[in-house]
């Protein structure tokens, strides 16, 4: 039997590793700048970039063409380029994808502003995958966008051990429970949203052993009930960026910096700093890249410490800087609320007017005024959303974060 | 559309804690009678934008109840 490769339900996509090397085989075309087709044209057209030792620049598939032109700038879209190649095996395939120098050139969200170009190397990717004999049977549960970081990293180790990857990214709770079970799914690395929307966890999956989260601040309520949804399940926090890509694991909200990458990472006026040599290709001043992130050093030798904040996600509210995940957290505890998302909206009263949109569990009554009377009791004033919309989805970035 | 502001009004002042009205007099004024601060006057302005479609402190400084029907009224008629 063949082994599966990619399988998306809604798409009809079931293709396997030896559909993959067919498709290689038989092509003679790699599109530069690819949009808008689907996940497995999209990765067939990765590989093949990758082979040809490409500079291979990943686009979200979703984006408009006014969208994809304003990062291409006076490229064209869809532009194609001659290939051919005979593999004669899916191992010689994967061995030229292990041995490629081509560069992958990714765009971040762009929650700061406008999205921003970072370069990595194949062989980055190759070289953070783990390949042994044990992962050989790991069955992943695709659920990042394939264009983005986390996405691509997820793909690299699916790819070169050869494991099934099943689209979950985007699929509501009862499409995920069934294709867990169903597929016996070992392996899920997601955000901390993505984990969120599974909630209330009322099934079991026994087949997972392996839970990553990443991207995100996550919290001990939502490892808690994932402890509870996936028993037989080891969970790992990672630190991951499109720039340094995963950097870093804790245990609970507690990251260690390790001897090993001591000379590369630093905390630095309180923000978390990576060495030029780890990060991608990008603009930055001096040697060092600032991640933006704000943590509290917690122990030296070996440095542990926590997230705090990120820079320049605080809303101003009147004078008044507000941090909105510190707000989250407030209404993710809160009885009812299933996921939340706290942003600013611009007034020119007092610069931002904080909003919340809340999920909530309909078997639990809950109203506007209830969840503001628990925030005032929690929260300083300004802190405390003024609008709270109840919506049936929490509306994430192209990553997948809030 | 008095009825409707009235009721917005009257959420924002029971979403701030403050006591509600029955009944709008023109001559109160949002700030010193009614007690709405510029957080509470903030949220007034986005649900009068999200219901009528209206940005009612675009022009001007409005301090009463009269001034903001009177913009209400007139972005009313203009319609």
């Amino acid at each position: 039997m063949h082994k599966l490769f990619f399988y998306d339900v809604d798409e009809q996509i079931d293709l396997s590793y030896e559909d993959v090397l067919k498709k290689i085989n038989a092509s003679q075309v790699y599109m530069h700048n690819l949009t808008n087709c689907s996940v497995d044209v999209y990765f067939c057209n990765l590989l093949k970039g990758i082979i040809l030792n490409e500079s291979v620049r990943i686009l979200d598939q979703d984006f408009s063409e006014s969208e994809a032109k304003h990062l291409v700038g006076d490229e064209q879209l869809n532009v194609e380029k001659e290939f051919k190649v005979e593999f004669s095996s899916v191992e010689d395939m994967i061995n030229a994808i292990s041995n490629s120098t081509a560069t992958l050139e990714i765009f971040t969200s762009g929650t700061t502003g406008k999205p921003k170009k970072i370069r990595h190397r194949v062989s980055h990717f190759v070289n953070a995958a783990r390949i042994t004999d044990s992962h050989k049977k790991d069955v992943w549960g695709y659920a990042f966008n394939p264009t983005h970081m986390a996405g691509l990293q997820v793909f690299f180790q699916a790819l070169l051990n050869q494991n099934p990857m099943i689209n979950l990214f985007k699929y509501s709770k009862s499409n995920v429970t069934g294709l867990v079970n169903d597929y016996l799914i070992t392996h899920i690395s997601a955000s901390p949203s993505f984990y969120r929307s599974l909630l209330p966890a009322n099934f079991i999956c026994n087949s997972v052993k392996r839970i990553t989260l990443g991207g995100e601040k996550s919290s001990k309520e939502l490892i808690d009930n994932l402890n509870k949804t996936f028993p037989n399940a080891r969970i790992n926090n990672i630190y991951a960026s499109t720039e340094v890509g995963a950097a870093l694991i804790s245990k609970g909200d507690r990251f260690q910096i390790p001897e090993s990458k001591s000379e590369f990472i630093k905390i630095e006026d309180g923000e978390l700093k990576f060495h030029k040599s780890i990060v991608g290709e990008f603009d930055f001043e001096g040697d060092w890249f600032s991640s933006g992130d704000l943590v509290e050093v917690l122990s030296e030798n070996p440095i542990e410490f926590k997230f705090v904040s990120r820079k320049g996600i605080l809303i101003n509210v009147g004078g008044y800087n507000v941090d909105p995940n510190e707000v989250n957290a407030c209404l993710i505890n809160i009885e009812g609320v299933l996921d939340a998302k706290v942003y600013g909206r611009k007034n020119k009263m007092i610069g931002n007017l904080l909003m919340a949109d809340v999920l909530k569990d309909h078997k639990v009554e809950l109203t506007e005024k209830d969840i503001l009377a628990h925030l005032r009791d929690k929260l300083q004033s300004h802190k405390v959303p003024r609008i709270i919309k109840f919506v049936d989805k929490i509306e994430l970035s192209r990553t997948g974060k809030k | 559309m008095e009825k409707e502001l009235l009721e917005l009004l009257n959420t924002v002042l029971s979403n701030a804690g403050l006591d509600t009205i029955s009944e709008m007099n023109k001559e109160q004024s949002l700030r010193d009678d009614l007690g709405l601060d510029s957080i509470n006057l903030a949220d007034l302005t986005v649900r009068i934008d999200d219901k009528f479609g209206i940005d009612v402190f675009e022009e001007d400084f409005i301090e009463t109840v009269g001034q903001l029907l009177s913009i209400l009224e007139k972005a009313g008629d203009n319609a």
